[in-house]
């Protein structure tokens, strides 16, 4: 019986005053078309959508389960980064399909293949000079069926 | 003492922050679903772009996420919702019932799409859910119980989350140490005004801002309790929740904070 209420009053305050990402992140795709790969482009903001608007939240959802992935999931063999466990979670399904679907939506068509990488600000410490330091972490290559 | 306990319990039926919050609680939930107007189709529609997977356990959870499943349904559930809504804002015998159906298909939509608005939403719906049967000025004896056991709830609501907060910012670093409005106003997206540089690099003044929060947040359980105070605390919520709804990208926030005051406003408050 408890369970099946769970989601009826699902509690709001265990997010309310714990911290706060110390970086910022953003979802970034290219698409394979005409026998080559496009720029980089910004999973939401290619599509004119602002940053203040309820579609950038979604993204950033998505973001979110992403960095926990990359917190607890990314891990390092022979000096190299092994992406597969972070790849194979839901949050990165969830990107792909976001970005596949934007596609879709906006220009008419998925494309063959996409790209997916996360552009990552890291935020410096308040006692340290504000400078801004920004990585990119990308993905392995991603063909649709 | 028996009657002393029981007379305050039913004041409340008469506390007039029961004839107010439905409607601004349901307007609320309204302005919120005309906020989602525009992208509504890439949020629940067929074509929407929200992956969807897994399958709950209960049969609760799997009918309010029938959208979430069945993305045909999108019409149906999106445009009754506000229409349920409007309904709501009557203080009538039967608007329990549009209250409860408002209550539901919304619950479909946040489930499909629970990032959109995050916590504020669900604060927002639990407060739709406490006032469900609520009905202003009723004679009925029934009605009069009920009312009482809604107000008494809500400021229940308020106390725990207002008292859990406290405990959390105290469980968090960047709280103690000064640092989380600095570190939030870097999150862009959540601001309506992008901070510039210039607020980046205000850090001793967020830093001073920060442990004023930590105190309001220390200090509110206790300070709404009390009723010399208590006038000042709803206040400062009232002040957070306007300044978050303007400022905010997620007017739901805002909403969550100015809800969670209301319970405590009564211009003819006389209790002993």
């Amino acid at each position: 019986m408890v369970n099946s209420v769970q989601p009826l009053f699902k509690q709001p305050w265990r997010e309310i005053g714990s911290d706060y990402s110390t970086s910022s992140m953003e979802l970034e795709y290219r698409a394979f078309q005409e026998n080559d790969w496009t720029e980089w482009k910004d999973a939401t903001g290619n599509f004119a959508y602002d940053p203040s608007s309820p579609v950038e939240r979604l993204e950033q959802g998505i973001n979110e389960e992403l960095r926990w992935q990359l917190a607890h999931n990314l891990y390092s063999e022979n000096g190299r980064a092994q992406l597969q466990r972070v790849t194979e979670s839901a949050a990165f399904a969830k990107a792909l399909y976001y970005t596949m679907r934007m596609e879709k939506n906006h220009s008419g068509a998925i494309p063959d293949s996409v790209q997916l990488r996360v552009a990552i600000q890291f935020i410096p410490p308040t006692d340290q000079a504000h400078t801004i330091q920004k990585t990119h972490l990308n993905f392995p290559a991603y063909s649709a069926p | 003492m028996m009657d002393r306990i029981t007379n305050y319990y039913f004041q409340f039926a008469e506390h007039r922050a029961l004839r107010f919050m439905p409607r601004i609680i349901y307007g609320f939930l309204f302005v919120l679903w005309l906020t989602t107007l525009p992208y509504s189709g890439l949020m629940w529609g067929a074509d929407n772009v929200l992956f969807r997977f897994g399958q709950a356990d209960s049969l609760i959870e799997n009918t309010l996420l029938r959208l979430y499943y069945q993305p045909g349904l999108f019409p149906w559930i999106y445009y009754t919702h506000p229409l349920f809504l409007l309904l709501s804002l009557r203080n009538s015998g039967n608007s329990w019932l549009p209250r409860t159906l408002g209550w539901i298909t919304g619950l479909m939509l946040y489930a499909a799409a629970e990032n959109l608005f995050g916590i504020g939403v669900i604060l927002l719906m639990q407060t739709a859910f406490l006032l469900i049967p609520v009905h202003y000025e009723s004679n009925s004896n029934v009605r009069i119980w009920l009312n009482s056991l809604c107000m008494l709830a809500l400021r229940i609501q308020t106390i725990l989350i207002l008292t859990v907060i406290a405990l959390f910012v105290w469980g968090a670093s960047q709280w103690k140490g000064g640092d989380a409005l600095y570190y939030w106003i870097h999150q862009g997206y959540q601001f309506r005004l992008i901070a510039g540089e210039t607020a980046h690099e205000a850090t001793s003044v967020l830093h001073a801002l920060s442990l004023v929060g930590l105190g309001l947040f220390t200090l509110m359980p206790f300070t709404l309790l009390l009723r010399p105070s208590r006038f000042y605390s709803t206040l400062v919520l009232l002040v957070i929740g306007t300044l978050s709804v303007l400022f905010l990208t997620n007017m739901a926030t805002g909403f969550a904070i100015i809800s969670l005051a209301l319970p405590w406003i009564d211009a003819r408050e006389r209790y002993d």
